[in-house]
């Protein structure tokens, strides 16, 4: 769902409800005001002489059809009962008079009907008359304007039982019955009659007793003519609220659109291009956030491309240096399967020469390896306590099986309380290993090669010894003081001492070691690590 | 010098590997089971075993969770074998309670070294008596007995023994014997020291020959004879 369009149904779900319920109240209002009007209308009436009346002559509030104007009476529908005639006598004779004067001729004029069909349907007090006293009542005589609708009403009276105070008043309507038996002093209900709304109101009066204390009252309500116009006002509200959102959304709804261009355009290009920055508001932080966003993308990238690169050298140089060992290996192992099938004896050298391969191939696999964490591990390496014993007998263990083809005897000795190192357990082997490998390597048939852990005090120094021809007086300083280069890694040297020796040099300088070299008397050379203990006592 | 009931379990998911590990611990008289993926070993009981032989990368349940299970419940030793020669991965295995761990490519005399090494019982340094091939050592009382027979010694030469003999099998250094051996009040070198070996060696008779030299360190007491 677009923007606008969500805007514009929220609008409208917030909106009907309330127009709805504005529509309600104000039927209400109405409502209510109909009902006090009727309601102080009918008590006011009867109030002001109506009680009397009533009292007087309980058939004549029985119904019927009421008209009454401000500040007039009006008698109609009387007939004789034999005749049947209307007696328009009783209007005239009505004319002029006022007050209690006319109240009494009117009782007594009525009492002289009785016995006849005709009914008084009702009266009003003059206006602004107070209502309690029967000489404020003026009657300007029976002539007959048109009322206004509003005046129009019947009334019927009962007793405080809500039986009829005549036999001819119909029984209460149930709804209004109901709600008067339970002890309220008014109740109404609107029906239809006849295409019209009519009120009506059961009202008890402020008196209890005789046979008009409950009056129910009925008057047509005027028709709500003018509920179309608040339903158009509200309609024509909403649509301008409606067309104010969709003008205000417009550019916002453009500006997030470009934002959506620029954010496309800058990951299509590896988020090189970074996304406009309009305005303070909310979309700007948005454009901002995401630019931080696309830096932080940039970064690890790169992080990822520079590793893939050093993963993807890294493959191929293990590839391309395995191979020439791989070779010399099928060489052999061909070689000696040859002599084998014809019979000769294998030759032990070929054996020999073959194992080496492997375990240089092995050697060069873990160095590639160690250089390949070197290079990309530019931060911390893997700190933790080193079993400096254990490493000892690792590597000496592991270069014993090819030092053997050869007689050489590779031996150690470690202390025997635990002497620890922090730093990269995998790492540092492979730095200790390639000097005893090296060691073994270019020691000659029959020779020694002896690795010392010796600890004092708070340092330890790992010297590994040899008897071979060790390296002229003037290679020393090169050899300890050689950098590797990743190429370098690759170079199968003749002297051989290069890439192994710097790796451990590199090894040893990275974890706060020092590796030095010195020839030895009468020969031999001797490498020396030495470093802080860890947790020494 | 194994015992025949050192039974091994080894969980490796390559034929040619396992089977050549197998063979090279049946060689060295160890009674090794095979199996060859994580379920399978998942289903063993580690109790039955001295020692596992355990390869991390495996199908089915990876390593380190076998090695999480048998640890649950078990401490029998367990050698991890591992191609990925990364630190993590050994300290993660350290911690979940591996004993060693060996990186391929390895000798398979490496990987006996490494086994036997964890089957060895310790020696009881403390102990009044040390048995090391055919001496008796019984260090209270200093008498050295050879096969049987009891060898009257020095005080420097049964120091000199004592003190090879409780670390038997490891190389230890003249410099360090010859000032916990030596006698301080008298003149003496590390000369001196060599002296008192070779006549070690001598009353030890056929047990001298388990005094060895090695070479840049000092001396070794071996536990067996040299083949």
């Amino acid at each position: 769902m677009s923007l606008r369009t969500r805007l514009a149904l929220t609008i409208l779900l917030t909106a009907i409800p309330l127009a709805a319920g504005l529509v309600w109240l104000r039927a209400h209002t109405r409502r209510l005001a109909q009902e006090r009007s009727l309601h102080d209308l009918v008590v006011t009436v009867m109030q002001a002489g109506g009680r009397e009346m009533c009292e007087a002559f309980p058939d004549m509030f029985s119904g019927g059809h009421a008209l009454f104007g401000p500040g007039s009476l009006r008698v109609e529908n009387v007939r004789s009962v034999e005749s049947g005639e209307e007696m328009e006598g009783l209007e005239e004779a009505l004319q002029g008079l006022e007050g209690g004067e006319a109240l009494g001729k009117v009782l007594e004029r009525m009492k002289g009907l009785q016995g006849k069909e005709g009914r008084v349907t009702g009266f009003l007090p003059g206006p602004g008359r107070p209502p309690s006293s029967q000489s404020s009542v003026s009657f300007s005589g029976l002539i007959r304007p048109e009322p206004p609708p509003e005046h129009h009403f019947a009334l019927w009276a009962y007793r405080a039982d809500l039986s009829g105070a005549s036999t001819v008043a119909p029984p209460i309507p149930v709804r209004i019955r109901v709600k008067l038996d339970a002890g309220d002093a008014t109740a109404s209900e609107v029906f239809e009659r006849r295409g019209t709304s009519v009120l009506r109101m059961g009202i008890r009066m402020p008196w209890a007793d005789g046979p008009c204390a409950v009056m129910v009252a009925e008057r047509a309500l005027p028709p709500s003519d003018d509920d179309p116009m608040i339903l158009w006002g509200l309609a024509i509200l909403c649509g301008g609220v409606l067309l104010a959102v969709f003008l205000a959304a417009g550019p916002m709804v453009r500006r997030i659109r470009r934002l959506k261009a620029d954010v496309k355009r800058s990951a299509a290009s590896r988020y090189e291009s970074p996304a406009r920055i309009e305005g303070r508001d909310e979309i700007a932080d948005l454009a901002r956030t995401f630019n931080e966003a696309a830096e932080e993308v940039r970064a690890h990238v790169a992080a990822v491309e520079e590793r893939e690169e050093t993963l993807r050298r890294f493959v191929a140089d293990t590839t391309h240096d395995v191979m020439t060992p791989l070779t010399v290996l099928q060489g052999h192992l061909s070689a000696i399967r040859e002599r084998t099938l014809s019979g000769e004896a294998v030759d032990p050298a070929e054996v020999r020469s073959s194992l080496e391969e492997a375990h240089y191939m092995g050697s060069l696999i873990h160095n590639l390896d160690a250089v390949a964490k070197l290079e990309a591990a530019s931060k911390d390496l893997t700190n933790g306590g080193i079993d400096l014993a254990a490493l000892v007998v690792r590597v000496v263990e592991r270069h014993r099986p090819i030092a053997r083809t050869r007689g050489i005897d590779v031996e150690f000795t470690v202390p025997e309380a635990p002497v620890e190192a922090a730093g990269d357990v995998t790492l540092l082997e492979q730095a200790v290993s390639n000097v005893v490998h090296n060691a073994v390597r270019y020691n000659e048939d029959g020779g020694h090669v002896s690795v010392l852990l010796e600890s004092d005090g708070d340092r330890f120094v790992l010297r590994v010894l040899d008897d071979g021809p060790g390296v002229p007086p003037e290679s020393l300083p090169m050899l300890a003081e050689r950098r590797f280069r990743s190429t370098e890694a690759r170079t199968r040297r003749k002297d051989g001492r290069g890439i192994g020796l710097a790796i451990a040099k590199d090894v040893a300088e990275r974890h706060g070691l020092t590796l030095t070299f010195a020839n030895l008397d009468p020969h031999g050379l001797e490498a020396r690590f030495e470093g802080p203990r860890l947790g020494a006592g | 010098m194994n015992d025949v009931s050192d039974r091994i379990l080894l969980v490796e998911d390559d034929e040619k590997l396992g089977s050549q590990i197998s063979r090279h611990l049946s060689d060295r008289g160890f009674d090794v089971t095979w199996r060859k993926d994580g379920d399978a070993a998942l289903e063993e009981d580690p109790e039955r075993y001295r020692l596992v032989v355990l390869d991390l990368m495996l199908p089915g349940t990876y390593g380190m969770d076998v090695l999480k299970s048998y640890r649950r419940a078990h401490d029998v030793p367990v050698l991890i074998l591992s191609a990925r020669n990364e630190t993590s991965d050994k300290v993660r295995a350290l911690e979940l309670g591996a004993d060693d761990y060996l990186t391929k490519p390895f000798w398979p005399e490496e990987l006996v070294a490494r086994v036997q090494a964890r089957l060895r019982r310790p020696v009881l340094q403390r102990s009044d008596v040390i048995r090391v091939g055919g001496l008796e050592i019984r260090e209270s009382a200093r008498e050295v007995v050879v096969e049987g027979e009891p060898v009257s010694l020095t005080r420097v030469e049964f120091d000199l023994l004592l003190a090879l003999a409780r670390r038997p099998g490891v190389a230890v250094e003249r410099t360090w014997l010859a000032e916990r051996v030596l006698d301080p009040e008298r003149p003496g070198t590390e000369r001196t020291l060599d002296v008192h070996v070779s006549r070690l060696r001598k009353k030890l008779g056929a047990c001298g020959s388990l005094v060895r030299t090695v070479w840049s360190i000092g001396y070794r007491l071996d536990t067996e004879a040299a083949s």
